[in-house]
């Protein structure tokens, strides 16, 4: 009987802190911190980019897939001593959900990528990197198509960003 | 009694040739009939038997406690399944709302975070930008770890077979 009740106890706290995780938790933390840059999409927000079109194929392209997203939040802090400490510590553990999709290391640098998959599709996607004494967190939700995202920066990269005038 | 019958019997008692029947019928008369001087010493040593036999002897008070005792420990464990069962369930609900509540709280997310967190472009045009400016960042990112396990790859695949071909050309020299 005591061990079902500590077992109970435990599984109620590991919800609790589930739902206190992620990008979340450092949005709260440095709400007050000058250094840190925050950036707020509502899926509102991404309702109204409905109303957007182009002639411009590579635009529809981006339309397409800005569609399927309902938000994205920025956290980044410039001037940062302890850039990396935070880093480690949003690494480490960023949503009970969350899988780890990449790494990519350089010197003085390191970048992640984390996904939430849930019935085959990627529900959220985080990226939390550090450069010296920068580090920045991005997290996008909603129905998210790496493929497409990743079509789309290699195609803009080529474009540049001249044709966003276009947009209506 | 007769005397006689008295006397025969305290012989065989004393002999330990006495049967149940015939013992108890010296007890009967000893410690209840005419107290004769010549047994005297038969009659105290019955009694020192009877008063043993009763001291060893617990009493009905203490056959009823024990049967109570017996009986509330039975009570006790034919419960305890129940109460075993009773846990189980009351921990299944406690996992199942937590569950519940978890993955409402999922749901809602966006709609709480329109509430607490407001958005920080009005205009829909710059905040369109922004998307597309972070959708560029994250695939260029993506692109360039991708590319890196790519050059990686290549490297290990041209890595192979020069070896391959070293151990070609060795082999026929």
């Amino acid at each position: 009987m005591r061990t079902l009740s500590v077992m109970f106890m435990l599984f109620i706290g590991l919800g609790m802190s589930a739902q206190n995780n992620g990008i979340d938790r450092f949005y709260e933390k440095y709400q007050q911190d000058d250094h840190f840059t925050r950036i707020n999409i509502s899926s509102k927000m991404f309702s109204l980019f409905t109303n957007f079109d182009s002639n411009d194929p590579d635009e529809k392209d981006v339309l397409e897939t800005i569609s399927k997203l309902k938000g994205l939040k920025v956290l980044s802090g410039e001037a940062i001593p302890n850039a990396k400490a935070i880093y480690l510590d949003a690494v480490k553990r960023p949503n009970a959900e969350m899988e780890e999709l990449m790494v990519v290391q350089d010197k003085g640098s390191e970048l992640k990528f984390f996904i939430t998959e849930s019935k085959g599709i990627i529900t959220e996607l985080l990226l939390v990197s550090y450069d010296d004494t920068s580090v920045m967190m991005m997290s996008l939700i909603g129905d998210i198509d790496l493929k497409s995202i990743s079509k789309l920066s290699k195609k803009m990269n080529i474009d540049g960003f001249e044709h966003l005038e276009k947009v209506k | 009694m007769e005397s006689n019958r008295l006397d025969e019997l305290a012989a065989r008692f004393w002999e330990g040739a006495c049967s149940e029947a015939e013992e108890l019928e010296l007890r009967k008369e000893l410690l209840c009939g005419p107290n004769l001087a010549k047994h005297s010493e038969l009659r105290s040593y019955i009694r020192y038997l009877e008063q043993q036999s009763s001291d060893d002897a617990l009493g009905d008070i203490f056959n009823k406690q024990i049967l109570q005792a017996i009986e509330q420990k039975k009570e006790i464990s034919s419960s305890f399944p129940w109460m075993k069962m009773a846990a189980g369930i009351a921990l299944f609900i406690g996992l199942f709302f937590t569950w519940k509540s978890y993955s409402d709280s999922v749901e809602v997310r966006p709609v709480l975070d329109e509430i607490v967190i407001v958005d920080t472009y009005d205009d829909p045009e710059v905040a369109y930008r922004e998307v597309k400016k972070a959708l560029m960042m994250m695939g260029g990112k993506m692109n360039e770890g991708a590319s890196y396990a790519g050059s990686l790859y290549e490297f290990e695949k041209a890595k192979n077979e020069i070896e391959k071909d070293g151990e070609e050309h060795s082999d026929q020299s």
